[in-house]
């Protein structure tokens, strides 16, 4: 019978061979997946490695809050004016330009009704997000520098690193509201409070996670920046102090100086450590606060 | 092509007929039409609301019956492009869509149950607070009393008072709608709108809803969007169907199942059309 053939059990069991084929294919297709996805963790590990094995043995608490000493300077010493400078700038980066951010996502998320104005404003920022750092510290040095006369100092490089800043932030702002389901809005407004009552009370609690994710990203890329600070904030030696309308070291720049005029490479896979630990901390830091966060959110 | 419709909704305005029951009118729905994109969802929709009974909206899908409700508390206008053009609603003799009417006055008196129940990201106490602390409508009871009657209201006080700080979202989704109630019942709402309040739950949960509403019933008046004919049947004492954004019938819900005057309600409800 028809039937009969259709479900014989050899059939069945082992398949055709053009089933074989899709079900090798798709071995294949897994097993290249898995190798891409095997590249994200195996870039970052295999720079942190080498980093670690060429820069360990030259951080200690000494290299952490000492000035640079030696001569050429920079061959002894450590790295404290450049931890500091890095902290400051990027501190006051996120202080100008996160309130800005969140003001910016707030309105373009929650009040921009008209589409084709929040559409040329996510436009220009996008474009904003990927201009080349370079180009901010050009304009940081012209306009900040020159114009304003702040000259170089950790105010100009503070400002330079909130405009790199912004648009990273913006984005992650807007798009952390924007994929709360709207069933939170209608619910909430339609108990009679008004919206900044809402976004205060539940809107930024439920995109608390996507917001500290966007600090972390921008911090992270405008605290690794040399270009704008090389311009705007970056001196080549201090002693350490801060004043806003003093230059400062910072760990990028000061990393730029030692590997591009050959001082020290021995300090300078140092450095590389410090910057890339202090990042990592931050980043780690930052994850758990956002799980709790999250957590009591939630 | 639009078919001409047989119009036998037995409602009026006020003072043409007689209410098709007793008691006095609370929700008064005149002529509204209701346009999203500049196109027309409700036209010409009258209706009405008695106090402390239910009236149920049925009706097919895509008739307007949600785009009725939100009008009834002014939510629709939070829709882009969302407008009512012409008519108005009448609420306890004030007119919902008068110069100086504020929406937010309307939405805090008049409270809404979505299809979704959602948690805030707060505790389950807080959530029912949520309204409250926003209108300062203590009326000299404590938070305590409030998250206790509001939950008590709701059949939810005995399930949870142990874990008032517990984040809302660790209920389940027949608690969450409770919990979504007593939210809005913490505003002291003079009617409560609900939009099909069960369709995510299940028969236990509906049932409990449903037993809520009738509790609910004595003290406030309670509009409900239900594509479920069997529930309409159950819990309202007035029905309105709709379709095609038009009001076609209303009358008590006994009548309106056994007795409908219009043909499409009538093929509706004998389940000829669906």
């Amino acid at each position: 019978m028809h039937n009969a053939a259709v479900l014989s059990p050899t059939a069945n069991m082992t398949g055709s061979e053009t089933y074989r084929l899709s079900v090798l294919r798709d071995r294949l297709w897994r097993a290249a997946l898995w190798f891409c996805g095997f590249i994200g963790f195996l870039l970052p590990v295999s720079i942190i490695s080498y980093l670690v094995f060429e820069g360990i043995h030259r951080v200690s608490w000494s290299f952490l809050v000492d000035y640079p000493k030696g001569t050429p300077l920079g061959t002894q010493g450590g790295i404290w004016p450049a931890v500091e400078g890095s902290l400051a700038l990027a501190s006051i980066g996120l202080l100008v330009a996160f309130p800005l951010a969140l003001g910016g996502g707030l309105y373009l998320s929650e009040y921009g009704r008209s589409q084709r104005f929040n559409e040329t404003v996510r436009f220009l920022v996008e474009c904003l997000a990927a201009v080349p750092s370079i180009i901010y510290g050009l304009f940081g040095y012209a306009f900040l520098v020159v114009f304003l006369k702040f000259g170089i100092s950790l105010i100009a490089g503070g400002l330079v690193l909130a405009l790199i800043m912004f648009p990273i932030l913006l984005i992650a702002i807007q798009e952390s509201l924007r994929s709360i389901d709207d069933a939170y809005r209608e619910m909430g407004l339609s108990l009679g409070v008004t919206r900044f009552y809402l976004i205060r009370r539940v809107l930024l609690r439920k995109a608390w996670r996507g917001i500290v994710a966007g600090i972390v990203l921008a911090v992270g890329h405008a605290v690794g920046s040399a270009a704008p600070v090389l311009f705007t904030a970056s001196i080549y030696f201090s002693k350490g102090g801060l004043g806003l309308d003093r230059p400062v070291m910072t760990l990028p720049t000061h990393l730029y100086n030692l590997v591009s005029e050959a001082i020290s490479f021995d300090q300078a896979f140092g450095t590389a450590l410090v910057l890339i630990a202090g990042l990592l901390i931050f980043n780690a830091s930052a994850t758990l606060l956002r799980r709790l966060g999250g957590g009591s959110a939630q | 092509m639009i078919v001409p419709m047989e119009m036998t909704c037995s409602y009026a305005p006020e003072g043409d007929h007689e209410d098709p029951a007793d008691g006095p009118r609370i929700f008064d729905v005149r002529d509204l039409s209701v346009t999203f994109n500049g196109r027309s969802v409700l036209r010409g929709v009258n209706a009405m609301a008695l106090d402390r009974q239910v009236l149920a909206i049925v009706g097919p899908s895509g008739s307007g019956k949600s785009t009725l409700l939100r009008t009834m508390n002014r939510t629709l206008e939070l829709t882009l492009d969302a407008r009512v053009t012409s008519g108005d609603i009448h609420f306890k003799g004030e007119r919902l869509y008068g110069n100086g009417t504020d929406p937010r006055l309307v939405r805090k008196r008049i409270c809404m149950v979505h299809q979704k129940p959602v948690a805030f990201p707060m505790s389950i106490g807080e959530n029912v607070l949520f309204g409250v602390r926003f209108h300062k409508n203590w009326n000299g009871r404590t938070k305590d009393e409030i998250i206790r009657s509001c939950l008590d209201r709701v059949g939810l006080w005995n399930e949870v008072k142990d874990r008032l700080s517990d984040p809302a979202s660790r209920l389940s989704v027949g608690q969450l709608q409770r919990l979504c109630i007593a939210r809005a019942l913490a505003n002291d709402p003079e009617a409560i709108l609900m939009d099909e309040p069960c369709s995510a739950l299940d028969p236990v949960s509906t049932a409990r809803i449903e037993e809520l509403i009738l509790a609910m019933k004595p003290q406030l008046p309670i509009v409900i969007v239900t594509h479920n004919l069997a529930q309409a049947r159950r819990i309202s004492d007035q029905s309105l169907f709709l379709y095609d954004g038009q009001s076609l019938e209303q009358d008590t819900t006994e009548r309106i199942f056994t007795h409908p005057k219009n043909g499409r309600v009538r093929d509706f409800i004998t389940g000829k059309v669906g």
